[in-house]
């Protein structure tokens, strides 16, 4: 074990990049080492926040529990395709109400009905 | 930076997530439903005008209005039954607590226009459907007066 020693200063300047770089490379090192998924945004139910071809950073595997305000990438209830929207409230049997920025061009929660946790995918960090 | 991530989203596509919305989206006017009941009671009014007469231009007169008015019913009730299936959601009920049983009603009227020849219940069809205008904007916050064609 006394050999690893000297691999702590050149851990030492990455984790430093990491901290200094600010908060979208850290994402970008994040999604390198696989711990952020990318997906790409289609159609307007979450206008004005992300639009048509946005690529958005998805945190995978998180275990801290989702709030409202959180967007998330759901599984479709009915569907085989994947959602984003927001988290509206949690229900207090921990399903997730989900609603989309847009209401007027959105399906969600409204139609579908509340969301079961096992069918988020992950939560959405940030723009790629 | 910016052109790294650009370059990326151009080589290496990510999977699609859908900020999805079913259908033709928002795209939903009572006035369908509106211009269909139109038609209903118009045709009701020129049936009741042809009233004792037998000879055979009217009796095929009477048999195209029968059958239009037939299917400008079935018409409207469709229209309504997308706008209530479709358009509303359970948000809308806490504003309008007797939407369900005005839906409801207004179908009903459409089953007995179709039916009958009643210049009263073509009548009431076309107040149903004023309120259902009136409802559907308000829900879109928007005034929209009504009108009719005729």
């Amino acid at each position: 074990m006394k050999t690893a020693r000297w691999l702590f200063p050149p851990l030492l300047v990455v984790f430093l990049l990491f901290m200094w770089g600010g908060w979208h490379k850290r994402e970008l090192v994040l999604w390198a080492v696989g711990r952020r998924r990318r997906f790409r945004v289609v159609e307007n139910s979450m206008l004005p926040t992300f639009r048509e071809g946005d690529e958005v950073l998805v945190a995978v595997g998180e275990k801290r529990p989702f709030s409202p305000g959180d967007i998330v990438i759901a599984q479709h209830p009915l569907k085989e395709i994947k959602l984003i929207k927001r988290v509206d409230r949690v229900l207090a049997d921990g399903r997730l109400f989900l609603l989309g920025d847009n209401p007027a061009e959105s399906s969600d929660s409204r139609a579908f009905g509340p969301v079961v946790q096992q069918m988020i995918i992950g939560r959405v960090t940030g723009k790629f | 930076m910016k052109g790294i991530t650009s370059l990326i989203k151009q080589w290496f596509p990510a999977e699609e997530v859908h900020a999805h919305c079913d259908g033709p989206c928002g795209v939903y006017d009572p006035a369908s439903a509106r211009i269909a009941a139109e038609a209903v009671l118009s045709m009701t009014k020129k049936i009741m005008a042809l009233e004792g007469k037998s000879d055979l231009q009217s009796q095929n007169t009477l048999s195209r209005y029968i059958a239009i008015k037939e299917e400008q019913a079935h018409i409207a009730k469709t229209e309504l039954l997308v706008l209530w299936t479709d358009y509303f959601k359970p948000v809308h009920l806490e504003a309008h607590p007797n939407l369900h049983d005005t839906f409801w009603q207004a179908a009903k009227l459409c089953s007995s226009v179709k039916v009958e020849v009643s210049l009263e219940h073509a009548q009431e069809l076309m107040a149903a459907i004023e309120n259902i205008h009136n409802i559907f904007w308000s829900t879109k916050n928007r005034e929209v007066t009504y009108y009719t064609a005729s």
